[in-house]
């Protein structure tokens, strides 16, 4: 039972590292990534070639890895979604184009992972992050679980408190409700867009590199479910909401774990499905987003 | 000879082309609702359900084709009725997103009701009832039929929904009702390409109508354009062919087309049908602004012309 608890913490823990990405983009760009999961790959990918080819230790190479799929994050900003967002007509047509274009981008940096490494699935070697597991009251937990648990909940609090609190969150928040207005206001749109993107990147990295380490491997397919199960957390949690989707990734494991230990554990794929369903249907704003005001 | 050489053609390339028309359907239910400005992809759960109930109908059951594929569309369009009842409320991605989760629940279903499905392994044996032909021909009739709706009172009202809801229900259109028809509409396009699958490939598996397939249609309908049915048509078959003939080039085939899809999604807002019209636009407004500077010095046309 509680070995269970702490399986779900640790798969919430990166669910919350993949998710808060995913949200700012959408939350802030109105951009729904569906690269996100690529990147995510592409990093842990990035970390394997380095722990392969160079003698660096954990630290650079988890900075270098991020860095990496933080600037392809940036480049599809640069490439396609910037001028789909400025220049086309209506908002609409500027989401589904974007929609096409994540999904164009999704399909080249997969294949580029895959074709690097003959479609089999890759694992960065022990040098990089040796595991130990420790027996704390019965349960077994591992140095790179708790490491998980512990940024990810590290990241959460810092980018809710930068989005809050710091000037640039502000700006933030000011080009997600009217990029008009705070263009006029003195806001770098562009850098600021390019910027958050970086962000969202890095943090798919960051989630990438750490799983690739916890479950002793990754390949391609990987970064589907976690994109499909971040759908979740972010209409569970409310579109652009660090809070709730922090909380919503966490209830998203529990519930999953839950089904697998005790439940149909075939169904696993259902709870998030479901979650979000269910979800839509009695309050689309999420469960901990404020109502959202809308006109006509 | 150019008859026969003709039937070869077909014959190397049959499959292609039964994809082609299957997809074609998929898409023409993606780009109906898109038009409406429903930004649903619930029919991609409706081609699951429709083959499989074709599939269990025609195997466990001993059904013929045609009754079997009758009643997919209606259970189909039933489910897409409660569907656009149930989802009312939501717009643009948080619509997509619900039609998505409903897609994948079909996918999860599919693969643990062992009993009726066959889990994961799927259904077999189904007889291979649908031929090339009668897809070409239901293809066709289906686009003309919306070549008719388009073009009618029906498509402009759609359009009206699209653009400006608000302004719709002002001249006292029921746009929930059109909603639900779009819906409607939509599913039963789903289950009827669905139940074509089955029939032409006989078998079903979970697998068939996965988050894949929903990034494939979308892909296809927004490449194509989804202003109009032709957009749909013409994404079925670019996105159908496209890849085989890259498959050929080399190693770095669907790096290449992910990067043409970015190219497409970036430069062309209507998609390959959007670029033509403006094309058509621009080059019938440059003849009629030749005709007015030729107007200018040649003598004045007699009034029996106009």
């Amino acid at each position: 039972m509680a070995q269970q608890l702490v399986n779900a913490i640790v798969l919430g823990s990166v669910l919350t590292l993949f998710a808060l990405g995913l949200s700012l983009a959408w939350g802030t760009l109105d951009v729904l990534n569906l690269a996100h999961g690529a990147l995510f790959v592409f990093a842990g990918y990035l970390a394997y070639e380095l722990t392969k080819s160079t003698s660096l230790s954990f630290v650079p190479i988890l900075v270098i890895a991020m860095a990496g799929s933080g600037i392809a994050a940036v480049a599809m900003e640069l490439v396609a979604f910037r001028r789909i967002r400025t220049s086309f007509p209506n908002k609409r047509q500027a989401e589904l184009s974007m929609l096409v274009a994540s999904i164009g981008a999704s399909i080249l940096l997969n294949q580029y992972v895959a074709n690097k490494t003959d479609n089999q699935g890759f694992s960065p070697a022990d040098r990089l992050f040796t595991v130990h597991g420790y027996d704390v009251l019965g349960l077994k937990i591992t140095n790179i679980q708790i490491l998980i648990v512990v940024v990810a909940i590290a990241v959460a609090v810092a980018l809710d408190y930068a989005i809050r609190r710091s000037r640039q969150g502000r700006a933030v928040r000011a080009v997600a409700y009217d990029p008009g207005t705070a263009e006029m206001l003195g806001v770098n749109v562009n850098l600021l867009s390019a910027a958050t993107m970086f962000i969202s990147g890095a943090l798919a990295g960051l989630a990438g590199v750490l799983l690739a380490i916890n479950i002793g491997g990754e390949d391609i397919a990987t970064g589907e479910y976690y994109l499909l199960t971040a759908f979740a957390i972010l209409i569970v949690g409310g579109v652009g909401s660090i809070r709730g989707a922090l909380i919503a990734a966490y209830l998203i494991a529990i519930a999953e774990t839950a089904v697998i230990a005790y439940g149909p554990s075939e169904y696993r794929d259902g709870v998030a499905f479901l979650l979000i369903l269910m979800v839509l249907l009695v309050r689309p704003q999420g469960l901990f987003a404020r109502q959202r005001v809308q006109r006509v | 000879m150019p008859l026969a050489s003709l039937s070869s053609w077909f014959d190397t390339n049959e499959t292609l082309i039964q994809n082609i028309a299957i997809y074609a359907l998929l898409a023409f239910s993606i780009q109906i609702v898109l038009r409406s400005g429903l930004f649903s992809l619930a029919s991609v759960g409706m081609y699951g359900i429709g083959s499989y109930v074709v599939g269990v109908l025609t195997t466990e059951h001993g059904w013929a084709a045609v009754p079997a594929i009758l009643v997919a569309v209606v259970v189909c369009a039933v489910v897409g009725w409660l569907l656009a009842v149930l989802l009312v409320r939501l717009r643009d991605l948080y619509l997509a997103m619900a039609t998505v989760a409903f897609d994948l629940m079909v996918g999860v279903i599919a693969l643990n009701w062992k009993q009726v499905t066959g889990g994961p392994v799927g259904l077999f044996g189904i007889p291979l009832a649908v031929t090339t032909t009668t897809l070409v021909v239901t293809v066709l009739v289906i686009a003309a039929l919306l070549y008719a709706m388009e073009h009618g009172t029906m498509g402009r009202t759609m359009e009206t929904i699209r653009e400006d809801e608000a302004l719709a229900q002002s001249f006292a259109v029921d746009t929930r009702r059109y909603r639900r028809m779009a819906f409607v509409v939509s599913s039963m396009l789903g289950a009827l390409a669905g139940a074509y699958h089955a029939l032409v490939f006989n078998t079903v598996s979970p697998g068939d109508a996965g988050f894949s397939l929903i990034v494939l249609v979308l892909t296809m309908v927004i490449i194509g354009g989804y202003g109009s049915w032709i957009g749909a048509l013409i994404g079925a078959i670019l996105i159908t062919w496209l890849p085989l003939r890259l498959e050929s080039l080399s190693d770095w085939w669907y790096a290449i087309y992910g990067a043409i899809m970015i190219v497409m999604a970036t430069f062309m807002p209507g998609g390959i049908y959007g670029l033509a019209q403006q094309l058509r636009r621009r080059s019938t407004g440059l003849r009629t602004r030749r005709r007015a500077a030729r107007g200018l010095s040649a003598p004045p046309v007699s009034g029996q012309q106009v």
